[in-house]
């Protein structure tokens, strides 16, 4: 297969993905989709640093609520539209990564890995003691729509910030930013001799990682019109995120939208099949990451790429 | 003035058991070459089944027979059947491996009991010691964490089993040349560092509420004191754990609450910028 099948077939998907603005599907279709799409995002953040960088956080789901608590609060207080509230919550985030980043991405490959570990938990303590957010969560003071008009606008935005997480991932691997965190993936030592300045790159895809969970926090607000600090800080989150993206394919760009909806399509069936389990989610996704590890390291689409030898990007 | 003595009181207790929990994980951290990030959820998973022992059978909560032989059983087979297979990968795969294991061992915690806080229903009245009221339980923590602290160092020091364990940490190939069976005694080494946690879980859960997410927290924690004392040394453990534990109970009452959950975080970070920046 050639690199133009490999488009047309990524053409094809896109079509597919379009079709919801024009038919009327079913509700529960939709919602799926949305709750599919919210989970790639934080999967395609994760990507660019654990995939491309070969660094793993696994405090990566934390993004995803500051992104949702930044566009509650703003719309409590501020009343601000999503246009305005989206963007601040990508930049709150962004700047949380430099703050948490800067110190520790001084350290190197699995000791940064010991700094993120209780990252999740801090972030849902704060927000539990903060005075501005508290143990009870925020509802937002919007009335509900029609479930329907709901459904569709959210995977709207969904779908553009979704488009927009995979351009900045065929951007970030086209770029000179890329190749260096590549190189550091790769040999951190060897890149460092080379002349790369190791930590401002590492520090730079930090942040632009943590702009995708920002954002489907943000639109996970407006869909829910409610959260609490247990919900969205919730480990499950990040670990999904790894889960998925370790199954399509760590360090490909469509590796994690692939992994997604594999994950979720055999989440909800087990979910179909066991609804009485409460901890399903996590199981099923750590049995997932070990069965990938042991299995297949380098995900779906990474065997597949190998197998046929195609040029998948 | 009491108050202070209350609280390095407490300090020392939870330092207590800090200390037991990350003095097996830096004993099995040096022997197996691994840091096991199941270290904590085996002591949540010891704190649920002595809290089922106690509420359903009536069973005290001090007799750790049950809860340490899971934990060793858990431990010894862990490392028989999942991390030999991953002998030649780079330490993050291993690490990522054993994170996921603790995260298995949260989500069936997670099935099992629910993600509600617990703790274990048993109270008994305080005891006055030179003036100061002190919960007895935590005496008691305190008590059992040193002896079966000092019990492990003494079979590291002088059994001859537990000479083999630290021949192995400082040469595998050494040690197997002068006749040690290192696979053997290395799952048994995986046991012994898991059944420490199996003591720990319980106490933890008699003092502290508890639930399966705490097991990421908790894991932070004794990263921290780990990372702070050194792999090489139990001891450089416990006294670590003591230094934690007091710093994290005097600084509630000094600084807001928040910080003082924070505090091993910003601890964790400093000790690894200090130790391992140019690792």
């Amino acid at each position: 297969m050639e690199m133009r099948n490999f488009f047309f077939v990524v053409i094809m998907v896109f079509f597919l993905a379009i079709i919801p603005f024009f038919v009327k599907l079913p509700i529960y279709l939709l919602a799926l989709l949305n709750l599919l799409l919210i989970y790639m995002l934080i999967s395609l953040g994760w990507n660019i640093i654990g995939g491309l960088m070969n660094y793993y956080s696994f405090g990566h789901g934390a993004f995803f609520g500051i992104g949702a608590y930044t566009v509650a609060i703003l719309m409590r207080d501020y009343r601000a539209p999503p246009m305005i509230t989206l963007p601040i919550a990508a930049l709150v985030a962004s700047t949380i990564a430099l703050i948490v980043g800067y110190p520790s991405l001084r350290l190197k490959g699995v000791y940064f890995t010991f700094s993120t570990i209780s990252l999740n938990y801090i972030f849902m303590l704060t927000f539990t003691l903060a005075p501005w957010a508290g143990p009870l969560g925020i509802t937002l003071p919007l009335h509900p729509l029609e479930p329907y008009l709901v459904e569709i606008i959210t995977y709207g935005m969904l779908f553009i910030a979704v488009l927009g997480s995979i351009l900045l991932t065929f951007w970030i691997k086209r770029s000179h930013l890329g190749l260096a965190i590549f190189a550091i993936g790769c040999d951190e030592d060897a890149a460092k001799v080379r002349g790369i300045n190791t930590t401002k790159y590492k520090l730079l895809a930090f942040i632009l990682s943590a702009i995708p969970p920002a954002l489907s926090g943000g639109i996970y607000t407006y869909y829910f019109l409610y959260i609490d600090p247990v919900t969205v800080f919730s480990s499950a989150l990040s670990i999904s995120a790894i889960a998925s993206t370790l199954l399509g394919g760590a360090g490909l760009v469509f590796g994690p939208v692939i992994g997604t909806s594999i994950y979720m399509i055999l989440l909800e069936i087990m979910r179909y099949m066991f609804p009485e389990i409460t901890g399903l989610h996590i199981i099923f996704s750590s049995i997932i990451m070990l069965c990938i590890i042991i299995i297949m390291p380098r995900g779906i689409l990474g065997e597949i790429k190998e197998k046929f030898r195609l040029r998948v990007p | 003035m009491s108050i202070y003595i209350e609280v390095l009181v407490n300090g020392l207790v939870l330092g207590g058991v800090y200390g037991l929990l990350s003095s097996g994980l830096a004993f099995t951290w040096h022997v197996l070459g691994i840091p096991n990030a199941s270290q904590s959820a085996y002591a949540i998973l010891a704190a649920f089944i002595s809290y089922w022992l106690f509420v359903l059978y009536g069973v005290s909560p001090f007799i750790f027979v049950i809860p340490m032989s899971v934990a060793f059983a858990l431990g010894f087979f862990y490392r028989r059947f999942l991390i030999t297979r991953f002998k030649d990968s780079p330490p993050l795969m291993i690490f990522v491996v054993t994170y996921i294991m603790a995260i298995l061992i949260e989500g069936f915690m997670v099935m099992f009991w629910g993600s509600e806080d617990h703790r274990i229903p048993l109270i008994f009245a305080p005891v006055q010691i030179f003036g100061v009221y002190i919960p007895f339980v935590r005496l008691l923590a305190l008590v059992i964490s040193i002896v079966v602290f000092i019990a492990f160092a003494l079979f590291l020091k002088y059994h001859h089993v537990g000479k083999a364990m630290r021949a192995i940490g400082q040469n595998p190939d050494a040690a197997a040349v002068v006749g040690i069976n290192v696979e053997l005694l290395s799952d048994i080494a995986a046991g012994i560092g898991a059944s420490l946690a199996g003591v720990a879980g319980p106490l933890l859960g008699l003092i502290y509420s508890f639930n399966p997410s705490h097991q990421a927290l908790w894991l932070g924690k004794i990263f921290c004191i780990v990372l702070l004392g050194g792999i090489e040394s139990i001891y450089a453990a416990l006294l670590a754990g003591f230094l934690l534990g007091v710093i994290e109970t005097v600084s509630a009452i000094f600084l807001p609450v928040l910080i003082s959950y924070i505090i091993s975080y910003g601890l964790l970070l400093l000790v690894l910028l200090i130790r391992f920046r140019r690792v």
